[in-house]
């Protein structure tokens, strides 16, 4: 009899947000090895993108997240513009940062709903993402979509910003900077949450870069990186985004 | 701006690459490794490996022939790479020697082992 048991997780499976599988092989509680699949929804983007033209290519690459689309859509656009060399207006290039730094919000908002469901903390979640709800109708007040914005053009962007949508902006900017600290004086002082989550899964720094870790989940680990600021794109080289990260798996 | 402003571009013998990834490790340069891309060009296939250096990005391309594509893996010097590879694996058909784990990531098990769908000669009429 083998002293190893295959345990096969997904493609459909209640742990997971999308299809994904993985073919665990243990030697009683330990894991020995993983063979994953990660094709299940892939869409062949690359190569449909080939057969098409550069703007047929931008609305199509926006779809390859309904999370992180303005951001795909702007990688797309400034390589396209680099091969161009086209000069894209400075206001065209704020108006980027403006839907991108939105868009983050609400994709931080939408994990850490996520991350308090996962831990059986759905009022956490509940709430986070009734306050999303303000950032997606920010974004809808300024692109006219909520998920798929269509900001990006090759060269610039497709719609600017008037006065009564910048205040109204700045407007629903506040009361989220209110609802989020508040969010973080919770989960730094909730001795549930502390017990939950405190010193479960750490990343070490070392392996979080060896493993070529990026964004909240290597700043999480103690890495210095934000791509806003060491790799500057639109207009980045002209802001200086704060870079903030903490995790509490790391306190153990 | 641009993000390619802060970039720099080289252009290395295929067979360096892991020497050279090994390289910038060593010296403390290496700080990200964003991904690898693949495509075909004519008769050959290029890689670009997408780094983050101190001095900004550093993408440096490295070009193998079509009939033999194969390269040092760079997965024994950094462990992150190996999803990028077995992508391009599946995709492209490069053959990495000394890949920490040759299994496929994205084509299912009953895919054609000699069909490679990102190489230009594939159409997607060809679809299995």
């Amino acid at each position: 009899m083998s002293e190893h048991i295959t345990l096969p997780i997904g493609p459909q499976h209640p742990l997971l947000k999308e299809p994904v599988h993985f073919r665990f092989t243990l030697d009683g509680e330990r894991i020995v090895d993983v063979d994953i699949r990660l094709g299940y929804n892939h869409r062949g983007i690359e190569k449909a993108a080939e057969e098409r033209t550069y703007i047929q290519d931008l609305y199509m690459i926006e779809r390859i997240c309904g999370i992180c689309s303005h951001v795909h859509a702007t990688n797309f656009v400034q390589a396209t513009e680099g091969v161009l060399k086209t000069d894209v207006p400075p206001r065209a290039l704020y108006l980027r940062v403006v839907v991108g730094e939105l868009e983050r919000i609400h994709s931080h908002l939408l994990w850490l709903g996520v991350a308090g469901h996962e831990i059986g903390f759905d009022t956490l979640f509940q709430v986070v993402w009734r306050d999303r709800e303000i950032v997606q109708d920010l974004l809808e007040l300024i692109t006219g979509n909520r998920v798929n914005y269509g900001m990006n053009t090759i060269g610039g962007v497709r719609k600017d910003l008037n006065p009564a949508a910048i205040e109204e902006t700045l407007k629903g900017l506040k009361v989220l900077e209110e609802r989020t600290n508040y969010y973080a004086q919770v989960v730094q002082a909730d001795s549930t949450f502390i017990a939950r989550v405190s010193g479960v899964g750490p990343l070490p720094k070392e392996l979080a870069i060896s493993s070529c870790a990026c964004g909240p989940t290597a700043r999480g680990s103690g890495v210095d990186y934000d791509v806003r600021r060491d790799l500057p794109y639109a207009a980045y080289n002209e802001i200086s985004p704060p870079t903030v990260a903490m995790c509490w798996a790391a306190h153990w | 701006m641009l993000p390619q402003a802060d970039m720099n571009w080289i252009k290395i013998p295929a067979e360096t690459i892991r020497q050279y990834t090994s390289d910038l490790i060593t010296k403390g340069e290496f700080r990200h490794l964003s991904t690898i891309t693949g495509y075909q060009d004519g008769e050959t296939i290029c890689l670009l490996y997408h780094f983050l250096v101190p001095q900004g990005g550093l993408n440096v391309r490295v070009c193998v022939p079509l009939a033999n594509p194969v390269l040092p893996s760079i997965s024994p010097v950094l462990i992150g790479a190996i999803l990028y590879e077995r992508e391009i694996q599946d995709l492209l058909g490069v053959r990495f020697e000394g890949i920490v784990d040759a299994r496929r990531v994205i084509l299912p098990d009953h895919f054609p082992q000699d069909v490679f769908p990102l190489r230009k000669d594939f159409k997607k009429e060809d679809l299995p």
